[in-house]
């Protein structure tokens, strides 16, 4: 079994190829250009694995929260890469793919996860580290200042008063190696990138209700 | 060659597939109007995420619609500029994921130039150069020689608001509603276009447009004329002024560069009474006018097709590195 996986959350995108036998991650400088690079990013990737896109028997995208744009260019290549080419894909959180490393890592009971955006909000899940499901309740956003909870993590950054929780290259590896996944179109359909803020538009529509 | 097109640059999410660049096999448009009339206009960060949403099924019901499988297809054509960048990129990623799994070339095309082709594509007809070429929309009013292919000499174009940015502002303020161009057409059908006295901005002054300041004598009509005001006098009126500006700038362009091909292009090529009264100015300078059918008036996948197939050679080599740009000039280089 075969995947590949992007990720373009973030300024940095990251990449990982894997199999039964091993994975490596790559980091690739594309700031804000993605949209120009994807296709590099993945002959790059295919090139070390030593393997063709036909060889892929799993592409996964990580669905967010974060940058919008590349997020959307990443389902956008790989989900058009599943349609025409038949093949399965999933999507992988940042909340599923954190609890999975905290799992890893033997952390148990329940735990606050916490993801800073640009501005002084940030994102907060609560979950239960040791449930198999990987379960994580719907996230809100709140002020970064006022969150609170038991166990405090945030993901991906320092914060005062939490520990650090970065999701690992063996968690997603984890993950996508189990991973169920067909290549129906609806199924395709389905993986999208998390949207946890309306639009200011939408914000104020909202308020005029 | 079948070449598919993909489109996205604002709020029409479209594949087409068209044959040698003048036959439309399928063309499929899959608008956001209602979602974005909520908001009186388009709102980007929406626009963008119901792309992503459309633009998978559209492009399996096209190759469907048209029974041509991904192997017949020989290159494909996208937008990639100007317009909404998100928006932008998600046409961009679809069009290089099917590059990239095709092995075919990616043929990045601009918008605004794939207008003017849209003409010659309603004519079954490969394009002729010179013409001069006349592109008005919701973000654009253009006046340009095209020399050929991806060669314009721009003439002039608008200091402001565009005229269908014009009609969306005037349907918001007389509550009209959303989209303006087709309303306002609609109200002033039976109206008086002498009715209400209305500037004809930049009058005299080369090839430079404006219409903010006819916006603001609209406005000034509606709070002067209260209970009283006639609206279908006031569309027929304002369309009257509009077209009568594009008839002056048009006939000093037709006269000065000696052009006998005019081209109307872009969403307010839609409006009848500019395309009334451009067919009366091209019989007066004896020049042909190519107006594209409704359909290919707004944003559409086919044009982007066409245009790409007769661009293809200008392509660069390297295009799958090619990224989407807000704001390209029509003629300048391949942004990277």
């Amino acid at each position: 079994m075969r995947y590949l996986f992007i990720d373009a959350s973030e300024n940095l995108t990251g990449s990982q190829y894997g199999d039964d036998n091993r994975f490596f991650w790559r980091n690739f400088d594309t700031d804000r250009n993605i949209g120009a690079r994807i296709s590099e990013i993945c002959d790059c990737m295919l090139a070390e694995a030593g393997c063709s896109l036909a060889d892929i028997d799993l592409l996964a995208v990580c669905t967010g929260p974060g940058s919008l744009t590349g997020l959307r260019v990443a389902a956008g290549f790989f989900r058009t890469l599943a349609l025409i080419g038949g093949k399965p894909i999933t999507g992988i959180d940042v909340f599923r793919w954190s609890l999975k490393t905290l799992q890893m890592q033997n952390v148990s009971g329940e735990v606050t996860l916490v993801l800073p955006t640009l501005i002084d909000k940030a994102f907060v899940v609560s979950a239960n580290a040791g449930d198999p499901d990987l379960n994580y309740n719907q996230p809100t956003l709140c002020e970064r200042d006022s969150v609170s909870g038991p166990q405090l993590l945030s993901i991906k950054c320092d914060l005062p008063g939490m520990s650090r929780v970065d999701p690992s290259s063996e968690a997603l590896h984890s993950l996508l190696l189990n991973r169920v996944a067909t290549s129906n179109f609806d199924d395709i359909l389905g993986v999208l990138p998390m949207y946890v803020i309306p639009s200011q538009a939408e914000r104020k529509l909202e308020e005029q209700k | 060659m079948i070449t598919i097109g993909i489109e996205s640059s604002c709020d029409d999410t479209s594949i087409a597939l068209v044959e040698n660049g003048t036959r439309v096999i399928s063309s499929l448009v899959s608008s956001q109007i209602e979602i974005h009339r909520r908001f009186g206009g388009v709102v980007p960060e929406v626009a963008s995420r119901k792309h992503l949403e459309a633009i998978l099924p559209l492009l399996r019901e096209c190759l469907d619609a048209a029974d041509v499988k991904l192997e017949e297809i020989g290159q494909i054509a996208v937008t990639s500029g100007p317009g909404l960048l998100g928006p932008l990129l998600v046409g961009l990623s679809t069009a290089k994921a099917l590059a990239w799994y095709t092995g075919k070339p990616l043929i990045p095309v601009n918008h605004i130039e794939a207008h003017l082709t849209a003409s010659f594509l309603a004519a079954g007809r490969a394009p002729e150069y010179p013409y001069l070429g006349l592109i008005v929309s919701g973000g654009h009013a253009n006046l340009v020689l095209a020399e050929g292919p991806r060669q314009y000499r721009v003439l002039g174009q608008t200091v402001d608001d565009a005229p269908g940015e014009l009609f969306d502002k005037v349907a918001r303020h007389l509550k009209l509603g959303y989209p303006g161009g087709p309303i306002v057409q609609k109200t002033g059908e039976t109206g008086n276009n002498k009715r209400y006295q209305l500037p004809r901005p930049m009058a005299g002054k080369g090839y430079t447009f404006s219409f903010s300041g006819l916006k603001t004598a609209v406005m000034r009509i509606v709070a002067h004329e209260g209970d009283n005001l006639d609206l279908p006098d006031l569309c027929a009126s304002l369309q009257y002024a509009v077209s009568e500006t594009f008839v002056e700038k048009v006939g000093l362009a037709l006269k000065e560069t000696g052009a006998r091909r005019l081209i109307l292009a872009g969403g307010v090529a839609a409006n009848s009474v500019l395309r009334d009264s451009m067919q009366k100015l091209a019989k007066r300078y004896q020049a042909e006018l190519l107006l594209p059918t409704l359909h290919l008036c707004t944003d559409n996948a086919a044009m982007i097709a066409a245009h790409g197939y007769f661009t293809a050679h200008l392509a660069p080599a390297d295009s799958m590195l090619v990224n989407a740009v807000a704001n390209w000039e029509m003629g300048a280089p391949y942004n990277f």
